[in-house]
């Protein structure tokens, strides 16, 4: 029984996959971490078309095999989510997301919410510091999964409970180089998986319909009428 | 005799030591301690519908229109009270995991549904959950109630048992299940940064991470930039070798074989070497990173590497007799 144990969970800790394929080699992350690996590679006689082809063709095969050999104990790891895929930090973010939330008032300020390891905005940082929020918004794909939009809808209405005078909240992440000591910091500061909601976005409607997600329209400013929609068009 | 039956009784023989449990006792503890923080934060910041309700009942998954349903919403109304009652379970099973009460239905239970949280939310799965998971497990099968419990307590009358020894080859693959960790983290670590010819840079890099770092260190760490590069070389070192421990830990418990390798071994301990390396990592973590109950988890399973009969000479007035400890001089 232990000598099966150990070979089952042997083969499943042998480090295969995901897939690669040729989208993911496309992606600037990847593509940076290949050019580093050329600069040593070219050096032997490995030209980059032949390195690619061998990382694409290695890691079908290598899934294929895996995909045909752990088949009897799949469902057994799918019922215990039980595993061996031990890939912690297998390298190092060159270019860092930052995970932010600011609100729009109605004449277009912009209202700074939270945004990680900033002491000035922290709305909700007990909640978005917590590991398993952390991995709804800790990104690391080039399309917004749908459950970032579903979260960014949460967060967004209690945004709108708490800050009365926002008529717009945006989830979004902000990458920068991280300068390595003695290099110059480069101080640009790309906007990514931008995402506006707006407080006409929450109130039930024909789109809300669409969308079983959409939580109760949050409640406006005491005393006042319901803030015009400004749809994505805000500053 | 074959050569098959030879090997196959020295298998046998491998795994057949016994021990008094208080090691894999502590880890039961410990682990039930993380679980239960982790659990009762879900609850107390009100992240129990979000997380694991479908999205009719307000959670952020869209959990009932996917193809592969989990069984718990198969079986429950897709409510917001059915996910505090998913939590209330998982807090009472875990709660009696480390209380030793009834430990392995409770186990088994906790393991199972923890098991469902994760196909509901896989974003907020992370790695320790499915070690905790793959660990609670090895549990299930080990004496690690007869120890530390309410269960001892009923048995013997005494919270620490009655100081009887038990098979010890859970812990032992618990010690294995560790070093498959260390070195699958190792061999996957592929980015440059963690190579000589990348600068060791990664360490760097990985504390400046806003998504995992715990301060915003902007150039403060700069001056200390070559303890970071020091602390990835130690690390990729470290877990590369992990392998290593086996070795030490085999001679250190059964110390048979291998001439002056062995009594190398005996003389320096160089398993408390990798211990204590693997144990400041953790801490570092915990100071530098805000990775939630991973450190602590980690460390809440490090008293698997103790030796089977260092509690007993640390602690005199527990009960039971050490496993006698290897002396050079016996072995020569």
């Amino acid at each position: 029984m232990l000598a099966l144990v150990i070979a089952v969970n042997g083969w499943v800790a042998i480090p295969i996959g995901p897939r690669v394929t040729e989208k993911d080699l496309a992606r600037g992350d990847v593509k940076e971490q290949v050019d580093e690996w050329m600069g040593m590679l070219s050096k032997v006689g490995v030209t980059r078309p032949q390195f690619e082809t061998f990382v694409l063709k290695g890691s079908g095969f290598f899934v294929d095999l895996d995909n045909t050999v752990s088949k009897p104990i799949h469902p057994f790891n799918q019922l215990l989510r039980t595993g061996q895929n031990w890939a912690l930090f297998t390298g190092a973010d060159r270019t860092p997301l930052r995970f932010a939330l600011r609100g729009y008032t109605e004449d277009g300020t912009i209202v700074p919410l939270f945004r990680r390891l900033d002491p000035d905005a922290t709305f909700m940082s007990d909640i978005l510091n917590f590991r398993r929020v952390r991995g709804l918004y800790d990104l690391d794909r080039d399309e917004i999964p749908r459950r970032y939009k579903i979260f960014s809808r949460w967060v967004a209405t209690r945004a709108f409970q708490a800050h009365p005078e926002l008529v717009a909240v945006e989830v979004l992440q902000e990458e920068q180089r991280t300068p390595l000591p003695g290099q110059k910091p480069d101080m640009t500061v790309k906007q990514r998986f931008k995402f506006k909601v707006t407080r006409e976005d929450l109130v039930p409607g024909p789109k809300a319909l669409q969308d079983p997600s959409t939580p109760p329209p949050p409640p406006g400013p005491p005393g006042e009428n319901p803030p015009a929609s400004h749809g994505g068009q805000l500053p | 005799m074959t050569q098959y039956r030879r090997a196959w009784l020295a298998w046998v023989n491998a795994w057949n030591d016994r021990e008094a449990p208080w090691g894999i006792a502590l880890v039961r503890i410990g682990l039930a301690l993380c679980l239960l923080w982790d659990l009762s934060w879900v609850g107390i910041e009100r992240l129990v519908v979000p997380l694991w309700a479908p999205i009719q009942a307000g959670g952020w998954g869209d959990v009932l229109s996917r193809g592969d349903v989990p069984f718990v919403w198969r079986v429950l109304p897709p409510t917001a009270e059915s996910a505090w009652a998913i939590w209330g379970t998982l807090m009472v099973s875990i709660a009696f995991v480390g209380l030793g009460i009834l430990p392995r239905l409770s186990t088994i239970v906790f393991v199972l549904l923890y098991a469902q949280t994760a196909s509901i939310m896989d974003d907020a799965d992370r790695g320790i959950d499915t070690m905790m998971r793959n660990v609670l497990l090895i549990l299930w099968w080990s004496p690690a109630w007869e120890v530390l419990s309410l269960r001892a307590w009923w048995r013997s009358g005494s919270f620490l048992g009655d100081g009887a020894h038990h098979p010890a080859w859970a812990r032992q693959l618990l010690v294995l299940q560790l070093v498959v960790m260390y070195f699958g983290a190792g061999i996957t670590k592929t980015g440059l940064g963690w190579m000589p010819w990348g600068g060791f840079t990664a360490l760097y890099y990985i504390l400046h991470d806003p998504a995992v770092a715990r301060f915003d260190l902007g150039r403060s760490l700069d001056p200390l930039y070559f303890l970071t590069q020091f602390g990835s070389a130690i690390t990729i070192l470290w877990e590369y070798t992990s392998p290593l421990m086996l070795l030490f830990f085999w001679i250190r418990e059964k110390p048979t074989a291998l001439g002056r390798f062995r009594d190398f071994c005996l003389r320096w301990h160089p398993e408390r070497l990798y211990v204590v390396v693997g144990a400041a990592f953790h801490i570092l973590i915990a100071a530098g990173l805000n990775l939630g109950i991973f450190p602590f988890a980690m460390l809440a399973m490090y008293p698997a590497f103790a030796a089977p009969w260092a509690w007993n000479t640390w602690f005199k007035w527990l009960p039971g007799t050490p496993n006698p400890a290897p002396q050079i001089a016996d072995v020569g």
